[in-house]
């Protein structure tokens, strides 16, 4: 396999044999190690300085199903640290199917000028002039590249917000439809990609580059038997396809945990109307689409189309975080607005969490009543023109916050939390303070252990037992993200067993030894890396903490706050 | 007396009548826990994994109160 490194300055794109020290690594592993190694934890992120990787998952192009996962990494302008965000959809196969095993964008195009990369194969690939395409939002930039090169292309681009550099900027990617609803949404990456003057990578769908393995058949063995772990497991094979994502709604708002209304409360009283069942049936109704396969190599099928009363496409895919972000956050229980809302931020281009939450933020501060969908839809149409509330609510909740003067900001390293309250689940308080990523609630999704129903072992609303549970959960998930498995098709590695399908793997691709050991070296050496890099770029303890609110509100209807104490946040990785 | 009893995520599929879209309203001995709850509607204990009774989880031994909401729920991983 071969990195890709692309200058923008010189504007040049050259191939380049893996270096050893990355041959056995993939997604965020790749990402994080080769951001640290390569670019100033002090450069300005939306400079030349700055360098933005991509990276399929290690697994990725392999016959394991659900690990098309991309990686993207880069300093973040938003976190102002280190960031990896990942992304389904076709680009993480097609890439290592073209034989690529990383894209290593640096430099800058002079005077504000727009390119896009061609990658046609693993060994030609170049930079088109496309100045014409500034300012495209991301549907409109498909069709236009679809239409010149032909739909067998994966495009993965930016919409006008990562044109206008602001930190809640995403970067998008077509699903198997060739529709631009993927994101790799957290960090503000997609204002990376417009700084470097880069609106879209283009990749061929159609290499058969088998990527390689030491032991072929060992690997397909147990890639065979976690895919059927995958399809027995009652969530992963029978709910999420049914329900997608959006089935969460129910039960984290009966745990009181779905944060509403600027996270002012736990509940949100019109659940009913926004709920995963609710949602599945409109779409039945309408004649769009539940079961919806929206990436390559996938058996769960989380995805779908939600259509209008008059059965035309409005979004896909319509999951849980953007339900919460653009409904109860906000106030918002007309899910024909909620849709909207998450079309709009795939076709701009913005993190649908940084977007609601910073729509929270305002609303919260007077700006609007909560509830009013209208305006929120208004608003975020404005982060496309670049009016000066749509630059506001388009670099994120934090900047809102700033501008109202209003300090009930939900957001660790200026970036959003999820959809899961800390004070209702508290586990999730400790990932969001200690990631490295700023409040992310995939890097240690904790929910299952917290709730007794699910299984788990401490109880959600003490600080008890938190940070172990956290740190254990943030050292495994920096390992999934690294071998690029999606998160709904964890049920695969749930069990013991399941685990071992995934060290068998690994030996059986590495060629090395691979066992309980080495996993968790993997992760924690990934978390060490990006630590250490966002030390050097100035962070303090203090950017390791969750704001003053969740210590000092109780969240109805359990009137609970975050016990999880400062020092204890702080203990998190001492000795990792 | 009577409650208001909610299925969600897939344990429609498994109960055993037709379930009615707007969940099912039913005349319950009084007293009746959520576990016994469960057993009069026929779906099976380990299907269900959370409860909310009146917007509050609830356990299998709690009682249900007259006109109580209870809705039943699945078990969730992911992300
Ligand atoms: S489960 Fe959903 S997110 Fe995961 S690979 Fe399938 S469609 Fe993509």
């Amino acid at each position: 396999m071969k990195f890709l490194r692309v200058d923008m300055t010189a504007q040049t794109a050259e191939w380049q044999d893996v270096p050893q020290e990355y041959e056995k690594l993939g997604g965020r592993a790749l990402t994080s190690l080769l951001v640290d190694s390569e670019v100033s934890a002090t450069a300005d992120p939306l400079t030349g300085d700055n360098k933005l990787v991509f990276a399929p998952g290690y697994f990725s192009g392999t016959t394991l199903v659900n690990s098309s996962r991309l990686s993207v990494g880069a300093k973040s302008p938003l976190t102002g640290g280190i960031k990896e965000s990942n992304v389904g959809g076709t680009v993480a196969y097609s890439l290592a199917r073209l034989g690529v095993k990383a894209v290593v964008v640096e430099g800058q195009a002079a005077d504000g000028k727009y390119f896009y990369l061609n990658i046609e194969s693993d060994t030609a690939a170049s930079l088109v002039p496309c100045d014409q395409l500034k300012g495209m939002r991301t549907y409109a930039l498909t069709q236009t590249l679809h239409g010149e090169l032909g739909t067998d292309k994966s495009v993965t681009c930016i919409g006008p917000a990562g044109d206008q550099q602001l930190l809640s900027a995403s970067i998008q990617s077509t699903d198997l439809d060739g529709r631009p609803c993927r994101a790799a949404g957290r960090g503000g990456l997609g204002a990376v990609m417009g700084s470097k003057g880069l609106k879209a990578i283009v990749v061929d769908r159609n290499g058969k580059k088998p990527v390689p393995l030491a032991d072929d058949k060992r690997f397909k063995d147990a890639a065979r038997a976690y895919a059927k772990d995958v399809k027995a497991d009652e969530f992963s094979g029978e709910i999420l396809p049914e329900l997608g994502t959006a089935v969460l709604v129910e039960p984290i708002n009966a745990a009181g945990a779905f944060p509403t209304r600027n996270a002012r409360q736990g509940q949100f009283e019109n659940v009913d109307k926004i709920s995963g069942e609710a949602i599945a049936k409109v779409i039945k109704e309408r004649g769009g689409k539940n079961k919806h396969k929206g990436c390559a190599q996938c058996i769960v099928d989380c995805s779908n189309e939600f259509v209008t009363a008059e059965g035309e496409f409005v979004t896909s895919s319509l999951e849980y975080e953007t339900i919460w972000s653009m409904g109860g956050m906000i106030g918002n229980d007309d899910i024909d607005a909620i849709a909207r809302l998450d079309f709009l931020c795939d076709d701009i281009g913005l993190d649908t969490m940084n977007t609601g939450v910073a729509l929270a933020v305002a609303f919260d501060a007077g700006y609007a009543e909560f509830g009013d969908a209208k305006k929120a839809i208004s608003l975020v149409e404005q982060v496309a023109e670049g009016t000066e509330m749509g630059r506001l609510i388009g670099n994120g909740p934090h900047a809102v916050g700033e501008h109202f003067n209003h300090d009930r900001v939900p957001a660790v390293k200026k970036q959003s939390m999820a959809a899961y309250d800390p004070r209702a689940i508290q586990g999730m308080a400790v990932t969001y303070a200690t990631t490295p990523m700023g409040a992310d609630h995939t890097a240690g999704w904790v929910v299952d252990q917290n709730l007794e129903a699910f299984g788990g072992t401490v109880d959600a609303r003490s600080g008890e037992g938190q940070v172990e549970i956290s740190r254990a959960t943030q050292i495994h998930m920096a390992a999934v993200d690294s071998v690029g498995i999606c998160d709904f098709a964890q049920s695969g590695l749930a069990s013991e067993e399941g685990i071992g399908n995934v060290y068998t793997m690994m030996s059986a691709k590495s060629g090395d030894v691979f066992g309980e050991a080495e996993w968790a070296e993997l992760g924690s050496t990934v978390l060490r890396t990006e630590l250490g890099f966002n030390k050097r770029a100035g962070l303090t303890e203090e950017d390791y903490q969750l704001p003053e609110m969740f210590y000092k509100e109780p969240l109805p209807p359990y009137n609970v706050v975050v016990k999880v104490t400062r020092e204890q946040m702080n203990s998190t990785f001492e000795d990792l | 007396m009577k409650v208001h009893l909610r299925l969600l995520g897939t344990l429609p599929d498994y109960y055993p009548g037709d379930y009615p879209e707007t969940g099912l309203d039913l005349d319950v001995p009084a007293g009746i826990t959520v576990g016994e709850l469960a057993d009069l509607v026929q779906m099976p204990r380990e299907r269900i994994s959370i409860v909310s009774v009146n917007g509050f989880l609830a356990k299998a031994d709690d009682k249900v109160p007259e006109n109580g909401v209870v809705k039943f729920l699945q078990s969730l991983h992911g992300g």
